[in-house]
């Protein structure tokens, strides 16, 4: 079965590649006729955004969607991670269970994180198995940019889901040779290294990006002795077992057949080794969780085809996934495990662009197998758990419709997607095996509107319909006290929003020298969300009980002073409600889900020199679902501070996080460090 | 219960007329006092949870009831009570215990850790009361069991002393003591024995005994049951639950759930005096692996020699609660009215008051709307009345002083621990001195 459906990607793949290599023949053919041809009128109005721009890539200025872009600058040079970088932007929340590479999930616009999908250079790194992504997973090292399109993302992302989409793009080779060395040294023995090189001397180009970053993670925190309710006894103590090390390497090699065609390989390993504490810093404990990760890749692009000036994408994606949890002494879950988690994942996908006289037309498709097997070392293999895989089909079709001078921006779009599930073992209650089949399919269709109404306001507003289909485990869960059900739907979200972008500068000569305002109004509505009910004796099962609705305003104000002053202000403020069929959870927030989010950054840069500081307050959040008052969660206060300087080639940053010492909790019980300070050279040859 | 003035000393006889007279002044007033539940009620969704506290009424009496009480971010906990006041006894990852009175039950008395030496988790499952200055602390997670004061006013006064039931130990490290129940001087410990050292999937469920330890001296009873250095009384059921005394005939009950893949459950029943098992309820009679009450029994409650009940779990959100009588064994069949709801499974679901009303668990996932508790009359065969709590109910305990009509049972020095039966003033008074 396996064998027979590598067989068919390889073959859609073979026809994908083959496809645009035969247009490029037809092309040339063509071109090649003595007869004249008459060109259609093309107007290119799409702004290319960098000059390593590729086919297939967004052009965030060219989408109606509510987007963030965060650049390397952002980050180059610090002991930043991926989910401190992107928790300070409008309707962006991070949840992490501790310090530097602890599990840090995201959620956009009040969705669950598993309603966010996550991609790397356009590979989905969201698992079938389930779970949102771990963000603590990417190294940033290697980032180029994040991207975030929050509730409505264009069709080049194969899938969105009911929250949106973070892109994260990984360095590419210019035209310059770059070669540079980071380390940095911080709080509780975190440590960085990081080495880049990467040249495009011509129609070749190479990058080749190595880090190591880790963490002793051992922070002071007040242990609560058992005893929430007596302050008392409680007493600091150091984080047990928290130290996290990770490698990440990244290579990649390109090659321009000419200016209209190139390929790129992409291989890209990360490798993570864990110790998890547990809810009661044991000291004694050894729960661990190592996670080794391979990504590859081989695209050809292919453009200016035909007489239509078609633009094309054909990839092919590996990625490869082992976790091994084991918890020796069972001080997490009651016995000891020990459990590796296999995911792999192949895909197809073949893109096209066609840029016309009123707009652009993309059509994208991707078959993709995943396959995901966890061996339970404790037993025999006759009653190994959980193998499943999913075969999905998915096509999009987008024409962003450019009207009044490119203007006005309409773009429709609509999602088939087919999901084959099929579990191949298991057991029931009473240990007999199972396997069970569930095929789904789903038509999700979108449009934006987009209108400059002059040149420093612009109206957008977005509508979509996404879902989010039930995980391996959702359908086919059987550990523990959980037994999944195969009759579970899809959730189905409609989003809707509605805001405006004001830009305008007023030159070097006034106090008030650039003003960039993004506001925005959102609504998410999601039906059959799928929620897991436990009976009386604790075993849970999903269901489709409940809906859930989600409005907000966000808004990020980005102002520059007196040439030298950088003022920022993130805001978002939502609503959630949970209508729930389950009376204990109707009408209560969404657990998780801060009600208000604030940001206030101020930089003063001058030459080589950045000083900066910056506020985070967050407020009004449960950690359960019923909202008692014991599951009322403190407001978070964040203050960070710190200052970057340039000499020549080498840029030095100090920094100082949470200076208020606020240990925190966003997962009850797993608390985040308090004050921490680092150092961070990178030299530049 | 004879214990709770065993420590009399010549002293107290000298107030003896004074003493005489004032029990007998205050017994009348008792004769009229009333139990109040406090139900342990969970989040469907097992993300917090609260207190029902609720009335105990007689036949067609109205019970009121105060829902979502002093709530928590802890699903994993026990309730037992003793007089006025009940104990919240919070299990893995929170290791403690908090003592409230009934009639303030927002407030704290006291918390204390259960944890002790630096083990994975002490995981307290049951708290058996010899009085209000000495009770068992039943450590799931250590191979001690802690002798405590319950009304200790410092966490350095709680711990008294330790019972060391190493002995029951299996490959895990430790014996897995449960539940417990105090008899005639005697505390009989249910030790389930199941091995967790393999993982996932990969338990072994060992012979469970019955552990008995001499309430004076605080050392293990050698039953001459055992095997292989344990002391105690094996069990012919494995994964043993609950366990409850009838007085009426002088008779521990304990019921085990066995395994999903090994039908190896019941109920039992323990002559307290000669240490005699004899299963009465067999989950699998014919021994062919097909459960003979539709699956796994998972809950008991002991109400009369002749009239009692257990609950099977059938599948998830499915239990049904069947009427036996435990002097013979003998299975009545299904109860009408109480067949498949969402009862049981982590707390018992069945639970007797003082009027032999009982109280029978009915979370969402079963056939009702709202997550409630079914008082069911046993003299009658109806259902009295449907509380709703608001979230799923699981731990029931009694607190408050129990008319004297019951007080026929305490001679024995009994105690039932999920019962808090204030029973003893009277009868074991006079007996203790004369």
């Amino acid at each position: 079965m396996t064998m027979i459906f590598v067989k068919r990607i390889l073959l859609v793949f073979i026809a994908l590649f083959l496809v645009p290599e035969f247009l490029s023949h037809l092309n040339r053919a063509i071109a090649s006729d003595e007869s004249p041809v008459t060109m259609a009128p093309v107007i290119v109005s799409a702004k290319k955004a960098e000059e390593n721009f590729q086919t297939g890539d967004v052009d965030p200025e060219q989408t109606t969607a509510f987007s963030a872009t965060i650049t390397h600058d952002e980050f180059d040079g610090k002991m930043e991670t991926l989910a401190n970088v992107i928790e300070k932007e409008a309707g962006i929340q991070v949840t992490q269970t501790g310090g530097f590479g602890s599990y840090s999930s995201v959620s956009l616009r009040g969705s669950s994180s598993e309603q966010v999908m996550v991609y790397l250079d356009g590979i989905l790194l969201n698992e079938a198995s389930g779970g949102g992504v771990d963000l603590s997973n990417i190294s940033l090292s290697d980032v180029e940019s994040v991207e975030i399109y929050k509730g409505m993302a264009p069709i080049n992302f194969n899938r969105s889901s009911i929250g949106g989409v973070v892109n994260i793009k990984t360095l590419r080779a210019g035209k310059e040779m770059q070669k540079s060395i980071t380390a940095g040294y911080g709080s509780f023995n975190t440590v960085k290294l990081a080495g880049l090189i990467s040249h495009k001397p011509g129609p070749f180009d190479y990058l080749v990006s190595a880090d190591y970053s880790g963490s002793d993670n051992d922070f002071d925190y007040l242990n609560p002795n058992n005893t929430r309710e007596v302050p008392e006894d409680d007493y600091w103590q150091k984080r047990n077992h928290a130290a996290v090390n990770q490698h990440n390497i990244l290579a990649k090699l390109g090659y321009d057949f000419s200016s209209d065609s190139r390929i790129d390989l992409m291989n890209q390993w990360f490798e993570k080794d864990q110790d998890l504490p547990d809810r009661s810093n044991t000291k004694d404990s050894n729960i661990r969780l190592d996670t080794k990760r391979n990504i590859s890749s081989i695209s050809l692009i292919k453009n200016n085809l035909t007489d239509f000036q078609l633009n094309t994408r054909t990839g092919f994606e590996y990625s490869w996934k082992e976790e091994a949890y084991s918890d020796e002494f069972g001080n997490a879950s009651h016995a000891p495990i020990d459990v590796i988690y296999l995911n792999r994942r192949y895909s197809g996908d073949f893109f096209l662009e066609s840029i016309t006289a009123y707009g652009i037309l993309n059509a994208r498709i991707e078959v993709s197998r995943e396959e995901f097997d966890a061996d339970n070392k404790n037993t025999s293999e006759s009653t190994d758990i959980n193998q499943s895989h999913r075969n999905s089909f998915v096509t999009a079709l987008q024409y962003s419709l450019m009207l009044l001078d490119d203007r006005v921006m309409i773009t429709p779009a609509v999602n088939y997607t087919v999901f084959d599930d099929h579990r191949e073992s298991g057991t029931e209650a009473i240990g007999l095996p199972e396997t069970s089949h569930v095929k789904k399919e789903y038509v999700t269709p979108q449009i934006g509107f987009k209108y400059a109404v002059n040149t420093w306001l612009t109206l957008k507003t977005n509508a979509a319909r996404y879902i989010r289909e039930p995980s391996f485990f959702e359908l086919f869960g059987d550990r523990g006290y959980f037994k999944g059900d195969i009759d579970i739907d899809a959730e189905k979200g409609t989003n809707f929003d509605i805001g405006a972008d004001i830009h305008q500068s007023f030159g070097k000569r006034l106090i008030l020298n650039d003003f960039r305002l993004s506001t925005a109004f959102f609504s998410s509505k999601v039906d059959d969300l799928i929620v897991m009910v436990y009976d009386s004796g604790g075993n849970a099962q999903p269901k489709n009980i409940a809906t859930s609705t989600v409005h907000g305003i966000e808004s990020a104000i980005n102002i520059q002073l007196l040439n030298h002053f950088y003022l920022t202000a993130n805001t978002t403020l939502q609503d959630t409600n949970n209508e729930s069929n389950q009376s204990a959870h109707n009408g209560k927030e969404l657990p998780g889900r801060f009600k208000k989010s604030f940001l206030g950054k101020i930089e003063f840069r001058y030459n080589g020199l950045k000083l900066f500081s910056e506020y985070i307050l967050q407020q009004d959040m449960y950690y359960d679902i019923p909202n008692l008052p014991a599951g009322k969660a403190e407001d978070k206060k964040e203050l960070n501070a710190g200052v970057s300087i340039l000499f020549n080639d080498l840029l030095v940053t100090l920094e100082g996080k949470n200076l208020f010492d606020d240990i925190y909790e966003e997962f009850y019980k797993y608390p985040l460090p308090g004050r921490s300070f680092s150092v961070t050279a990178k030299y530049t040859f | 219960m004879t214990l709770l003035f065993k420590p009399c000393s010549r002293q107290i006889k000298h107030f003896l007329p004074g003493m005489i007279l004032t029990v007998m002044l205050i017994l009348p007033l008792k004769a009229f006092a009333s139990q109040t539940a406090v139900v342990g009620t969970i989040d469907p969704a097992w993300t917090s949870a609260a207190l029902s506290i609720i009335s105990v009424e007689k036949v067609d009496g109205k019970r009121s009831a105060n829902n979502l009480v002093n709530s928590i971010l802890n699903t994993d906990f026990i309730l037992v009570a003793y007089g006025d006041y009940f104990y919240r006894i919070e299990r893995m990852d929170f290791n403690s215990i908090t003592k409230y009175d009934v009639k303030n039950p927002e407030t704290m008395i006291y918390q204390y850790s259960c944890q002790g030496e630096d083990i994975a988790a002490a995981n307290p499952h049951d708290l058996i009361f010899l009085s209000e200055q000495k009770a068992y602390l039943l450590r799931y997670g250590s191979t001690k069991a802690w002798i405590v004061n319950p009304s200790a006013t410092t966490q350095a006064e709680f711990k008294t002393g330790e019972i060391d039931f190493s002995a029951y130990a299996d490959n895990d490290g430790v014996p897995e003591m449960h539940k417990g129940t105090i008899v005639d001087g005697k505390l009989f410990v249910n030790i389930q024995r199941i091995d967790f050292s393999g993982g996932w999937g990969n338990y072994v469920y060992n012979t469970s005994y019955i552990a008995v330890i001499d309430t004076d001296t605080d050392t293990e009873i050698d039953t001459g049951k055992g095997e292989g250095g344990m002391k105690g009384i094996p069990s012919t059921i494995k994964n043993t639950g609950e366990i409850q005394y009838l007085p009426e005939n002088n008779m521990i009950y304990i019921q085990g759930s066995g395994t999903d893949g090994d039908l190896a459950g019941g109920i039992v029943s323990l002559n307290p005096d000669t240490y005699e098992v004899t299963k009465l309820v067999d989950d699998d009679t014919a021994g062919d692996g097909t459960a003979l009450y539709g699956g796994r029994i998972f809950g008991m409650a002991i109400v009369s020699a002749a009239k009692s009940y257990f609950v099977s779990y059938h599948a998830w959100g499915d239990c049904t609660v069947y009427e036996f009588n435990p002097s013979t064994g003998s299975v009545t069949g299904e109860v009408t009215g109480l067949q498949n709801l969402d009862i049981s499974g982590m707390s018992n679901g069945i639970y007797a008051d003082e009027n032999d009303m009982l109280w029978v668990n009915s979370g969402t996932a079963g056939g009702l709307d709202e997550p409630s508790i079914i008082i069911y009359d046993p003299s009658s065969n109806t259902i009295d009345e449907v509380i709703e709590t608001q979230f799923n109910p699981g731990d029931i305990v009694f607190c408050g002083t129990i008319s004297t009509a019951t007080e026929e049972d305490d001679d024995d020095g009994s105690n039932s621990d999920r019962l808090c039966f204030i029973q003893t003033a009277g009868f074991s008074f006079f007996k203790t001195l004369f």
